[in-house]
């Protein structure tokens, strides 16, 4: 038993024998796969046409510059071929897809004027109940629009911007989103940044102001309870000089038998000795094509935390890039990825370096069973410009059977000398002797398989508020059943 | 001839924008098949043949490190391939050695088939030289066939001008318990593409590569090692130890591929890299792909310049810093070049290393 994930285990299992308990409860799939009508909803037909676009736009009452921004996205989109590289995403075609699906509601401020369906979603989800408890505001996405957006007053009275980004267009900040929005993913990246750009709808804007301390993460949640259809919201937030902030991304959705593609955009400025903690748990269903794109970028002494839990999607294109482009700016990549039956889940991270002294560290767990696949890419690039720099990359793999598959493609480009970049890599199985050694201790081979991965995974939910972690290990537990 | 294609593909492709999927290689100037004849007298136990262009058919399609799109290459050498083959149960203990001196602007390609018969073990090296300001182009196709329990050491030396540009190609395969180990020395010529393709296909078939360059002066080098594992218990190590200085260029590509049914197999590439000047360029993607569950498989790569503490180890004992780093760099080759078992080659070697490693 050499593996600090092995030694964690057998921590776990003191820990259960102490509570007379071996692990947290089961869940009930349903809480993420259940599903209502699109009672008196809108929606645009399936497909990608320049007259679709330009009606989103008027439906949505952009400003002439975004309809001019959308149109010329999809213009890059039909230019731009798809990439040679990553899961094969042939069974996706957009000409099926709605890529907007109005619910027959306005964004309310107050749960009790969203309508009974809507909120019975999140609330069995637990978005309210963790308002209440341990968040400073709450945005609720149900399929392309918000449905819900709030923030505590005393956080709002410190300045902070938490708002939708519809609104956030018109507002006070609208110079402010027009300055930042798609600047760092540009529609020219991929083809999904591109469609994106074309039909984006929803999300949030956040402002910290400078020296301003969140306390308590701000949350949004997506929800995509449309058959057939795409969710593209918007997440642009900015932390000022010396700020902190903590935001938490949550998503899922009922299972359809037919492709959903999910293609948000995330871009994070972390301004001079700012911090960022962004942190997701997604769990789309497995019928979903999770084509995400997510950026930050640092300025001096500041840093950017993701902490990425990926367990649902058919399949997921997922690397979120940090630019350090502020000398002593940081970054750290914290994450996990699960690939069960039918998944194809393509996840790691970028970090570029293009200032002195910069540092990042990257640890990932992957594991895969069931015949999922799950793929570690990532890239780091060290600028010649980047001299003093620190890169640290750790990556392990786990394989819980021989139907499964787990690749591991990291890259790294130096292009100075003064710099300490290091990289480690393990893929492997659970040891029999681990299992053993549990199992001479009571516990039944399905547990001790359980507790083996959940002690694998304890470096990315350590990480999470507490509630996430124990949703993250309920869904390690979930997956790992039946596994024998 | 002309070519324009790439080569030292990627056996798994990433981010375009990297340019490391593959590396771009064109030429247009006429290619000669050229002959590998042994230095000296052939060990007992030994055949060599100069043309074996009939025995050559059984060896075709066995994967090779820089690739099929190297092909069109090497159909030059047709006529040309010598077949060095240890006979079943025979331990050579004394290397065979063939040495390729090019001319200023020659242009040949030469392929060579090694082949252990069951039971028996032969190391085989490779040295290739020319004057030190010579131009050219030079390309080389190795191919190892390791028989049940057999031992195959390939030694590939390459101290050729500044000029030159060099393409060593090989590929191994290994039969049940068979073992391959290649080490490689890579101090000359302008650009460098070395591939390496290992297939173990076998019950308890084996591959072991170290690798050791030295990149001066504008020098740019390209590896792609790629090891297949699809017998149980299969095994495979690979070590890349260099130093780049000067404006100069380097990318790795090293893959362990663990096929579906490879029960049981373990394989572990480390790489080191000393960089010694802030204009060199670094790539590297060491790459795991993993069907099978029952396997261990590790990876892990160091970049950097030298450490603070051993180069105040070294200053504090009198060594100023240009000492220490041709120390260190020194090492990285000497320790791959311990594992040649002979001496007059590792004395080529070093004494090539010593005039070229030296500091304005």
């Amino acid at each position: 038993m050499n593996s600090s994930w092995e030694r964690e285990a057998v921590r776990l299992m003191s820990d259960a024998n102490d509570s007379g308990k071996t692990q947290v409860n089961d869940i009930d799939r349903s809480i993420y796969d259940f599903r209502y009508d699109e009672k008196d909803f809108y929606r645009n037909d399936p497909g990608l046409t320049e007259e679709i676009v330009s009606k989103l736009s008027d439906d949505k009452h952009d400003p002439a510059w975004m309809k001019e921004f959308r149109l010329k996205s999809l213009a890059i989109y039909n230019e731009l071929k798809l990439t040679n590289w990553g899961p094969d995403i042939g069974d996706l075609h957009m000409e099926h897809i709605a890529t907007y699906v109005r619910p027959n509601t306005k964004m309310q401020g107050d749960w009790k004027d969203v309508p009974q369906d809507i909120k019975d979603t999140f609330e069995k989800l637990g978005i309210p109940e963790a308002e209440r408890t341990s968040l400073a505001g709450v945005g609720a996405q149900y399929d392309s629009e918000l449905v819900y957006h709030n923030v505590r007053d005393e956080v709002a009275k410190q300045g902070v911007v938490y708002t939708d980004f519809e609104s956030a267009l018109w507002g006070p900040y609208a110079d402010m989103i027009r300055e930042h929005f798609m600047h760092l993913v540009t529609p020219r990246d991929h083809k999904f940044a591109a469609l994106h750009g074309a039909v984006w709808s929803g999300g949030s804007f956040v402002y910290v102001p400078k020296g301003v301390h969140l306390t308590f993460p701000l949350q949004s949640y997506f929800r995509l309870n449309a058959k057939g259809a795409g969710q593209f919201e918007h997440t642009l937030i900015i932390v000022d000089e010396g700020a902190d902030l903590h935001f938490i991304e949550g998503c899922s959705a009922p299972k359809y038998n037919v492709a959903n593609i999910h293609a948000g955009c995330v871009e994070l400025y972390v301004a001079k000795n700012a911090h960022l903690r962004y942190s997701t748990i997604e769990n789309w269903s497995k019928n979903m094509y999770n084509l995400n794109t997510k950026r930050a970028k640092v300025e001096e002494g500041g840093t950017i935390e993701w902490v990425s839990g990926s367990f649902g999607s058919h399949v997921s294109y997922l690397y979120p890039e940090s630019d350090l482009v502020g000398e002593r700016a940081r970054a750290e990549f914290t994450g996990i990825t699960f690939a069960g039956s039918g998944q194809n889940l393509d996840t790691g991270a970028k970090m570029v370096h293009k200032a002195p002294h910069t540092s990042s560290v990257i640890t990932t767990k992957s594991i895969s069973k069931g015949g999922g696949i799950s793929t570690y890419r990532s890239a780091v690039y060290i600028a010649k410009n980047a001299a003093g720099s620190k890169a640290s990359v750790s990556c392990q793999s786990l394989m819980l059977d021989s139907n499964s598959r787990s690749d591991t493609i990291p890259a790294m480009e130096v292009l100075t000398d003064d710099v300490d970049v290091g990289h480690e890599a393990k893929i492997g199985r659970i040891s029999n002797e681990a299992v053993f050694y549990l199992m001479s201790r009571g516990i039944s081979e399905e547990e001790a398989r359980s507790m083996i991965v959940s002690g694998f995974a304890n470096p990315v939910s350590k990480e999470l508020p507490l509630e996430y972690a124990v949703e993250m290990n309920n869904l390690i537990r979930l997956e790992m059943k039946g596994t024998l | 001839m002309g070519i324009d294609t790439t080569i030292n593909n990627i056996p798994a492709l990433t981010w375009n924008w990297l340019k490391i999927n593959n590396a771009p290689f064109s030429y247009s100037a006429a290619m000669n098949a050229a002959g590998s004849a042994v230095k000296g007298t052939v060990p007992a136990g030994v055949s060599y043949t100069a043309d074996a262009d009939a025995e050559a058919d059984a060896y075709r399609g066995i994967e090779t490190g820089a690739g099929k799109n190297t092909d069109s290459i090497f159909e030059t050498t047709a006529g040309h391939t010598a077949l060095i083959k240890a006979e079943k149960n025979v331990h050579v203990s004394a290397p065979v050695r063939i040495d390729f001196t090019q001319d200023d602007r020659s242009s040949t390609v030469s392929a060579q088939i090694i082949r252990a018969e069951e039971g028996s073990s032969i190391t085989v090296i490779l040295v290739y030289t020319s004057g030190k300001r010579a131009s050219g182009f030079q390309a080389v196709r190795t191919i190892c066939s390791a028989g049940k329990n057999a031992y195959i050491h390939l030694v590939k030396v390459q101290l050729l001008g500044s000029s030159f540009t060099q393409i060593d190609d090989t590929g191994t395969v290994c039969e049940e318990g068979g073992r391959v180990e290649v080490t490689q020395i890579i101090l000359g010529g302008k650009e460098t593409y070395a591939g390496v393709a290992a297939a173990l296909p076998s019950y308890q078939s084996s591959f072991k590569s170290d690798t050791a360059y030295l990149c001066l002066n504008g020098q740019k080098l390209d590896m792609n090692y790629v090891v297949r594992h699809t017998g149980r218990k299969t095994d495979s190590k690979m070590s890349v130890k260099g130093t780049l200085r000067d404006t100069t260029a380097k990318t790795y590509r090293g893959t362990i591929d663990f096929k579906k049914g490879c029960a049981g197999a373990t394989g572990n590439e480390q790489e080191e890299t000393l960089l010694l000047s802030p204009t060199v360029v670094n790539k590297s993607i060491p790459l795991i792909l993993c069907d099978e569950e029952d396997v261990a498989g590790e990876h892990g790569a160091t970049i950097g310049r030298l450490g603070e503490d051993t180069l105040f180890y070294m200053q504090s004992r009198g060594i100023s810093k240009k000492s220490a780093e041709q120390i260190m760099a020194r090492a990285k080759v000497t320790s791959a070049a311990s594992l040649i078992p002979d001496e007059s080659v590792v004395t080529l070697i070093l004494t090539y290393l010593d005039k070229a490693f030296t500091y304005e």
